[in-house]
């Protein structure tokens, strides 16, 4: 599928996923083009996995201010491919929303990340009728 | 050294986790004890917000935390496993 060989990545020998030269830790794969690259795509199950398709990513965001959002960030990503004939900044702009659609996939499970966020940050509780979009706010979500 | 917290909900979703993972996970903690900032922030506009990094064989595992620096520590949000 992918073969995006940069130059800052190793191919690990025990998965075959590309890895950054450097990592801090065996195992953690935070150069996000890495996800992109697997030899071994996934082709069934959970949707969200390393790899994702776009369509997949867009169909798990919360509300349509993501979508729109993700829309406008693929177009350029896109765009910025199609003229410098570089794949890396696309890969990026996936793995980054397909991390956010993984989070925004369980809704129940965002919606109280979002709060012990907002209450982190704010010091102060979040009342339980509190509208999301709000909590969000407070929480950089 | 960073403190790393995890409540009770985040501690249920490690229990749940496959055998497979659960050695990440523990290296995932050494970690975040002692380079938080490895992770990417989820959202790049909002680069001291929520931070991820991904973990397990091909990436299948995220965590999201939040780095609290002036008190050096590092609040475990959720772990998502990505392969059902």
């Amino acid at each position: 599928m992918f073969d995006l060989r940069r130059s800052n990545v190793q191919q690990s020998a025990t998965t075959g996923t590309w890895v950054p030269r450097s990592p801090s830790l065996p195992g953690y794969h935070d150069s996000v083009t890495a996800q992109y690259v697997s030899n071994d795509p996934p082709t069934s199950g959970y949707p969200l996995r390393p790899g994702a398709s776009p369509g997949a990513i867009r169909a798990a965001l919360l509300s349509e201010q993501d979508r729109a959002e993700f829309d406008t960030d693929y177009e350029l990503a896109l765009a910025d491919a199609r003229r410098s004939l570089d794949l890396a900044c696309l890969f990026e702009t996936l793995e980054q929303w397909r991390r956010i659609a993984v989070l925004h996939s369980d809704p129940q499970n965002f919606r109280r990340v979002a709060r012990r966020t907002a209450e982190l940050l704010t010091g102060q509780p979040i009342p339980g009728d509190e509208p999301l979009t709000v909590t969000r706010a407070k929480a950089g979500l | 050294m960073y403190r790393v917290v995890t409540d009770e909900l985040v501690q249920q979703q490690i229990d749940a986790l496959p055998t497979e993972a659960l050695a990440f996970v523990a290296e995932l903690r050494t970690l975040l004890e002692v380079q938080p900032w490895s992770g990417k922030p989820l959202h790049p506009k909002n680069p001291d917000g929520v931070q991820t990094i991904s973990f397990g064989t091909h990436g299948a595992g995220l965590a999201y935390y939040l780095i609290l620096e002036d008190q050096r520590r590092v609040d475990l949000l959720t772990l998502i496993w990505t392969v059902s």
